[in-house]
């Protein structure tokens, strides 16, 4: 991840937070899927700093069936108990990975709720 | 087989002797006879002591509790021997023989006539016996009949020191009963060490970190980083299918629940000690089992970010911490945590390459800057 790249992460997470500009957001949510390790890890990372204003993203993305496993993980992190669900649905997805992360996901909301 | 059987019976017959004179196995059963309810209670809260179906199938006689001590001698003037004054723990050839023989006679005169006297006689002689259980188990019930216990302590304490777990395991609970302070029992009281006691496990464990649990980097056998730290670096590293891994999320519960999956993995695995390599929050995961209880050789932080006081190592718990890491890791600016560790224990190291997250990760970065001499 170059600077640049990384900079305008920063201004796209800015722009979401200051205006609720949904493109800003989704943006970061396409950068998931980066090839770049760190653009990834960090476009994951501010997504869940925004915490609620992010979680109709993720929604729309596991409904897709974008980034997965990710944002089931992301969920989780977001404590966004309204996804539950789709969490417990995909608990038995074909894709290990993918169940994995949802069971994952749902032990974090489970978490969440205790803290 | 059968002489092992033969040597446990007469080991439980000079024991039963000794509670009997103590007068336990008359506390083992109801002075007089209860009531229906009493009886129930009883039979349901107390152990029984000395189970009345064993003492038939030994035909053990009845023995009263007695409170006299006997000179040794006049116990082997009743026995009808004579043994050295000099007494050892380790009787003579001699001294066996004659007390295979004598024993033989006494157990005779004992179930023949049994009295305190008898008793006390057939544990005299018992304390030569060739066998070492039936030698220990004569002293341990002798002691509190004797007025010289000399030679029934020092056949406690060599007992202590047995081969044979039973034996020694006789002998040490005797001798916590009739001389607790016997250095004998010292070597057996020492705690036994935990597992977190042993000698560092030489095995080494990666922990990826945020969103990189399906990453191949730390992945055996064929993660490029995984195959050079194992093949260059440590080639205890840690790289069967149960590997730990976990979630890789985001936030503090998802590291809370890594850091208490972690210790468990490593206590289950016994390798309690181990070195353990975190990249990113992996780092912090491995502070939280750390905290949680695992003993950590070295604790190595590759591009860990920085949150003080939320996640450090307990430095009673590991040998070293280092931490390498790169100049202005942006993910670390995203994360929001600090660049730099700022304790006299941590030895930080930063690589002469900048912004790049994974770079601590990569084995061409291991290999041009040297970092395995950081280790």
């Amino acid at each position: 991840m170059s600077p640049g790249q990384a900079a305008r992460l920063y201004a796209l997470k800015a722009l979401w937070s200051a205006t609720g500009f949904r493109a800003a957001g989704r943006a970061l949510l396409e950068a998931l899927g980066s090839r770049d390790e760190d653009l990834r890890a960090a476009a994951g990372m501010l997504l869940v700093q925004s915490g609620k204003r992010a979680e109709p993203l993720i929604a729309e993305a596991i409904a897709r069936r974008q980034h997965l496993p990710t944002v089931l993980v992301i969920a989780g992190d977001l404590g966004a108990t309204a996804l539950e669900p789709e969490l417990r649905r995909f608990t038995h997805d074909p894709d290990p990975d993918v169940a994995r992360a949802a069971r994952d996901g749902l032990r974090i909301l489970a978490a969440h709720r205790r803290s | 087989m059968q002489k092992r059987d033969h040597v446990l019976s007469q080991a439980a017959t000079l024991l039963l002797i000794g509670a009997h004179l103590r007068g336990e196995a008359a506390a083992a059963g109801p002075a007089t006879a209860p009531s229906a309810r009493t009886a129930r209670t009883a039979r349901s809260a107390a152990p029984e002591i000395l189970p009345a179906s064993d003492l038939r199938r030994l035909a053990f006689p009845r023995l009263a509790a007695g409170p006299t001590r006997f000179r040794p001698e006049t116990l082997q003037r009743i026995a009808g021997v004579r043994f050295a004054t000099e007494r050892a723990a380790m009787p003579s050839r001699s001294e066996q023989r004659t007390a295979s023989a004598s024993v033989r006679q006494a157990a005779s005169a004992f179930y023949r006539n049994t009295s305190h006297e008898t008793a006390a006689a057939l544990l005299e002689v018992s304390l030569r016996h060739p066998n070492e259980l039936v030698r220990v188990t004569a002293a341990a019930s002798y002691v509190p009949v004797t007025t010289d216990p000399a030679l029934a302590l020092a056949i406690l304490e060599r007992g202590a020191r047995s081969p044979d777990t039973l034996t020694r395991d006789v002998a040490a609970t005797a001798l916590g009963r009739l001389d607790p302070r016997s250095p004998a029992l010292a070597p057996l009281l020492e705690p036994r060490r935990r597992r977190s006691g042993r000698p560092r496990s030489r095995t080494a464990l990666l922990v990826h970190g945020t969103w990189g649990r399906t990453a191949s980097w730390w992945q055996p056998p064929n993660g490029d980083f995984w195959s050079y730290y194992h093949g260059q670096v440590d080639a205890t590293l840690y790289g069967a299918a149960d590997r730990f891994e976990w979630s890789g999320g985001y936030s503090d519960a998802a590291r809370a629940l890594a850091g208490n999956d972690l210790h468990p993995w490593v206590d289950g695995h016994a390798l309690d000690g181990l070195d353990l390599i975190g990249h990113s929050h992996g780092g912090s995961v491995i502070m939280l089992a750390n905290h949680a209880g695992t003993h950590i050789g070295r604790m190595i932080l590759l591009s860990c970010p920085v949150h003080w006081p939320k996640y450090t190592p307990d430095f009673m718990r590991v040998a070293r911490v280092i931490s390498i890491r790169v100049h202005m890791d942006l993910v670390i600016l995203a994360d929001g945590g600090g660049q730099r560790f700022n304790h006299p224990q941590i030895e930080e190291h930063v690589l002469p390459i900048w912004f790049d997250h994974s770079a601590t990760h990569d084995p061409v970065n291991w290999q041009q800057n040297n970092v395995p001499v950081m280790l």
